[in-house]
This record gives C-alpha cells, sequence and structure tokens, in this order.
C-alpha cells in the first residue's frame, strides 16, 4: 500500500521528473569535467543529493498544498499514518534514485567514482535525514508556505554566512579533536545507524503532529 | 432494524462554532438525509465520521466495531463522496484510481469500469478539466467500486443541474437494491431527499434537532392555510412557523389535530421537507 503512495507522489511531479532524472544525470558529468579537484569531487554526491530531494520535495509538497488530495486519501483504508509513511520513503526512494544515478553516471566518467563510496554516501544519507527529519514535521505543523520561507531564507543566508563564520571560527584558534573508539568501518556504520535512527524518531513525531490536525 | 454506525457524543468546537455532544445512529438498508442550513455542522459532522477531522470527544461506532481502533477494516467497508471532490486536480481519472483502488481490499476493477462507462468518463482526462458533475460522477465510481455496505457523501448534489441530480438519485436507489446497504447523504437541497430518503436528521447549530422517519415527519406536520381572524391567543402557540397578510394566514404545525379541532374549515396540506427544515431552524423567529 506504502508504495501505491509514493509512486503517486512521483506522478504529481511527472512533468518534472524527465529533467530531474537528467540533471542527476548531466550535473556530476558536467561539474566534474570542468574541475580537477579530488575535493569537490569527493563532495558531489552530497551536493547533488541535497539539491535535488529538496527540489523535489518542495515541488511534491507545493501540489499536496494546492489540492485537497491528502484529505480524500486520508478518508479512505490508507489513513494518515500511512500518508506520513509514504512521504519518509518517498525521500528515501528518491535519495536512492539519484545515488543510482550518479553510480550510471560515474560509468560514463570515472573520475566520479572518487565521491562514491560508503564514507560519502553515508554523509550525505545522514544529512538527508537530519534535513527532511525537522523539515517533514515542521511542515506538518506549520504548514508549507512557513517551509518553503525556510528554505529560502537558508539558501540565500549560507552563501552571505558561510564564509565569514568559517573565518570567524578559525580566528578563534579553537580545535576540536577527538577520536570514537570504534574502528573508521564502526564510524560510518554509525551514521548509517544515526541516519535511521532520526528518521525514525521524526517520522514517529510526524504521525503523532498529523493525528491532531484537521483536515 | 439494526443500526450500521452509531455517533455518540460527538463534540467538537471552533472558535464560533461546535458540534454539541451529537449522538445518532444509521439504520441498516436506508437512506438517511442528513439536513441543514450552510453552516449548520454536517461537513463537520461527517468529516468527523470519516476521521478527517479529530473530535475533542465522542466515539464513532461501525457495525459493532470502534473506529480508533478499527479504522482500516471500517474504511474498507466506506464509500464516500466529498463536496469539493478532494482530488489532485493535475492527475487523470485513471492515475487518482490507481492510486486509490490499492487501499480497498474488496476493490472491482470491472464495476469501476462500468460506472466509468456509464458515465463517460474518459480515464485519461485530467481531473482538473472535469466539470463539478463529472467530478461527482468519478468520485461516486470510486465510492461504489469497492462493494461498500455504507456510502457517505456530502452535498453531492450541490453545483448540479436537475438532470445530473436526478441521475445521483437514481444511482443512489440502484445501490440500495443489494441486501443491507445503506446511504448518509447531506443536503441542504431537500427536494433531492423527498423521492429517495427513508429516515432525516436534522441539524442545526452543531445540535440534531430532529431525528425520525421521513414519512412520520411528513404525516406529523402539516401545512395549514386559513383565514386570520382564527388566529387567537389558543390557535397561534400551536405554530411552529406563522404568517399572517390581510389575505389570510399561512403556517406549519406538528399539532395538527388540535389545530383541526380549533379550525376545522382551514386547508390542510402535506409539507415538504424544506417547509419542516426551516420551521425548526427559524420557526421561532417567522412565528413571533
Amino acid at each position: 500500500m506504502l508504495i501505491n503512495l509514493v509512486i503517486k507522489d512521483f506522478m504529481l511531479m511527472k512533468k518534472y521528473l524527465l529533467f530531474l532524472v537528467l540533471f542527476a544525470l548531466a550535473a556530476p558529468i558536467v561539474i566534474a569535467s570542468q574541475t580537477k579537484d579530488d575535493s569537490l569531487l569527493f563532495l558531489m554526491p552530497f551536493y547533488l543529493i541535497m539539491i535535488t530531494e529538496i527540489a523535489t520535495y518542495l515541488q511534491v509538497s507545493k501540489f499536496e498544498s494546492i489540492s485537497r488530495g491528502a484529505a480524500f486519501i486520508c478518508a479512505t483504508p490508507y489513513t494518515r499514518r500511512t500518508f506520513i509513511e509514504a512521504k519518509y520513503l518517498f525521500v528515501f526512494v528518491t535519495f536512492v534514485g539519484i545515488l543510482f544515478a550518479q553510480i550510471v553516471a560515474s560509468f560514463l566518467l570515472p573520475s566520479l567514482k572518487t565521491g562514491l563510496n560508503l564514507n560519502a554516501v553515508g554523509a550525505a544519507f545522514l544529512m538527508v535525514s537530519l534535513l527532511f527529519g525537522v523539515l517533514i514535521p515542521c511542515q506538518i505543523k506549520f504548514g508549507f508556505d512557513v517551509v518553503r520561507w525556510i528554505f529560502f531564507g537558508l539558501a540565500f543566508l549560507i552563501p552571505f554566512s558561510l564564509g565569514p563564520i568559517l573565518r570567524w571560527y578559525q580566528s578563534l584558534g579553537i580545535h576540536f579533536s577527538f577520536s570514537l573508539p570504534v574502528s573508521q568501518t564502526g564510524q560510518i556504520l554509525l551514521m548509517y545507524v544515526f541516519a535511521v535512527v532520526i528518521t525514525f524518531v521524526s517520522m514517529y513525531a510526524s504521525i503523532k503532529i498529523y493525528e491532531k490536525k484537521d483536515l | 432494524m439494526t443500526s450500521i454506525l452509531e455517533v455518540n457524543n460527538l463534540t467538537k468546537t471552533y472558535d464560533q462554532f461546535s458540534l454539541d455532544r451529537l449522538s445518532f445512529s444509521l439504520q441498516k438498508g436506508c437512506i438517511t438525509g442528513f439536513i441543514g442550513v450552510n453552516g449548520a455542522g454536517k461537513t463537520t459532522t461527517i468529516k468527523s465520521i470519516l476521521g478527517l477531522i479529530n473530535p475533542e470527544a465522542g466515539s464513532i461506532r461501525f457495525d459493532g466495531m470502534e473506529m480508533n481502533r478499527q479504522e482500516k477494516q471500517i474504511k474498507n467497508r466506506i464509500g464516500f463522496v466529498l463536496d469539493e471532490g478532494y482530488f489532485y486536480g493535475m492527475l487523470t481519472v485513471k492515475e487518482m484510481k490507481n492510486v486509490i483502488a490499492p487501499a480497498y481490499s474488496s476493490w472491482d476493477e470491472q464495476t469501476f469500469s462500468n460506472w466509468i462507462g456509464r458515465f463517460g468518463l474518459n480515464p485519461n482526462q485530467k481531473i482538473a478539466s472535469l466539470s463539478t458533475g463529472m467530478r461527482m460522477k468519478f468520485a461516486v465510481a470510486l465510492a461504489l467500486s469497492h462493494h461498500a455496505d455504507l456510502l457517505i457523501m456530502d452535498e453531492p448534489t450541490s453545483g448540479l443541474d436537475p438532470m445530473m441530480r436526478s441521475e445521483l438519485m437514481a444511482i443512489l436507489l440502484d445501490f440500495m437494491k443489494e441486501e443491507g446497504k445503506s446511504v448518509f447523504f447531506s443536503t441542504h437541497i431537500t427536494s433531492d431527499l423527498d423521492k429517495v430518503a427513508d429516515m432525516l436528521i436534522l441539524i442545526d447549530g452543531g445540535k440534531i434537532l430532529l431525528n425520525e422517519e421521513k414519512d412520520t415527519l411528513l404525516d406529523n406536520h402539516a401545512r395549514i392555510k386559513g383565514d386570520s381572524r382564527w388566529i387567537n391567543e389558543r390557535t397561534r402557540p400551536l405554530f411552529l412557523t406563522l404568517r399572517e397578510t390581510p389575505y389570510g394566514f399561512e403556517g406549519l404545525t406538528h399539532q395538527k389535530e388540535a389545530l383541526r379541532q380549533e379550525m376545522p374549515d382551514a386547508v390542510f396540506e402535506r409539507p415538504t421537507i424544506e417547509d419542516i427544515m426551516l420551521a425548526y431552524v427559524g420557526g421561532a423567529e417567522i412565528a413571533h
């Protein structure tokens, strides 16, 4: 049942789906062909996953906000719980889709494989979990418009504020260094475990918030 | 007769409106009309039954099952038509069906195809481009394609032309031919119920004012016309509504026999459901 609601979300944005698939395939090739910087290649999956996930989710949320289809679905045996679970599954399926597109792209441009390792993918997975783990419950609680403005605000603020903040931090001369009592593999595994835990905690919170909403 | 749905002490409070400990039950094998003026609480009640609104108190039972505990099983047996369609306009008829159908364990694709064919709906047409009437027909097709036992409809006839309203009434009567089926049908266009309703529930200001068999209700009330001189301190309180003109009076009563004795020459007519609804909703103001 859950997968049908995920398919529904993809159908809502079917007009943009082809563009997103092409973007996920072409963007890494275009960016990688214009840079020799390995650190940038390492960040590529993270960057593309975040951009595409946010664009996809906001697009679907916009369609949800202008129709009352969610109420219709919740009046059927799907229930509110399934509706929310499907939103999280949608984010996950999109994540896997973008990753798959980058694996395909890496066959065309082998240098892209630099960023396709368990560490980089785990970091992206953790960031997506954190971002949507906060975003989805907020959206359910405050509505699409509030969340959209938060995103616009972040999109404008980050490029301007990140540099000065980093310079200020470096000027303080503070160095945090600690080592976890687990191996490198264990640390990577922990990232995945944290991501899954965050997702489930967020999903539980979203279900509870949505249960109280009048549709 | 056994009840298919029981609503007990349903309470929901908004800033300027509340459902006040609403209790009623729907009988199996009956079409129950849920009437009231706009803003009376019909949609809030129906949305509460469908789980779209969270009431502060009260319980809903369907065929012995508690809605809070067996929501999926209950919703599997309920078909619904909501007033504004509530569809994703950007999807086609077929795409929307593909989303909804897997939710129901007893979805019948052949039945759905039959309804789509009968209604002349194009499966590849975008829902946003359907007319109000066609959207309602699509909602009916979805509601009737999983062998629901109870069909809940919220203002399905508002915005429809008389032809389409009549067609919908015929569909309801067809649906009721199968044993054990029930319909709960909210409307402020009471003429729709004249032909099809078995029971009537009148709601106003979030309270149930009447809950009776339609024929009993119509039999117990009368529209009376006569000479204004017959209106006096003894007869005036026997009316629910009373309109006096220099040429005579016209009023509605639920004390037919008493008035027949008081004014034997008056004309007694069978009222319409609308007469009764308006009498109870705004009767006090009209009568005095």
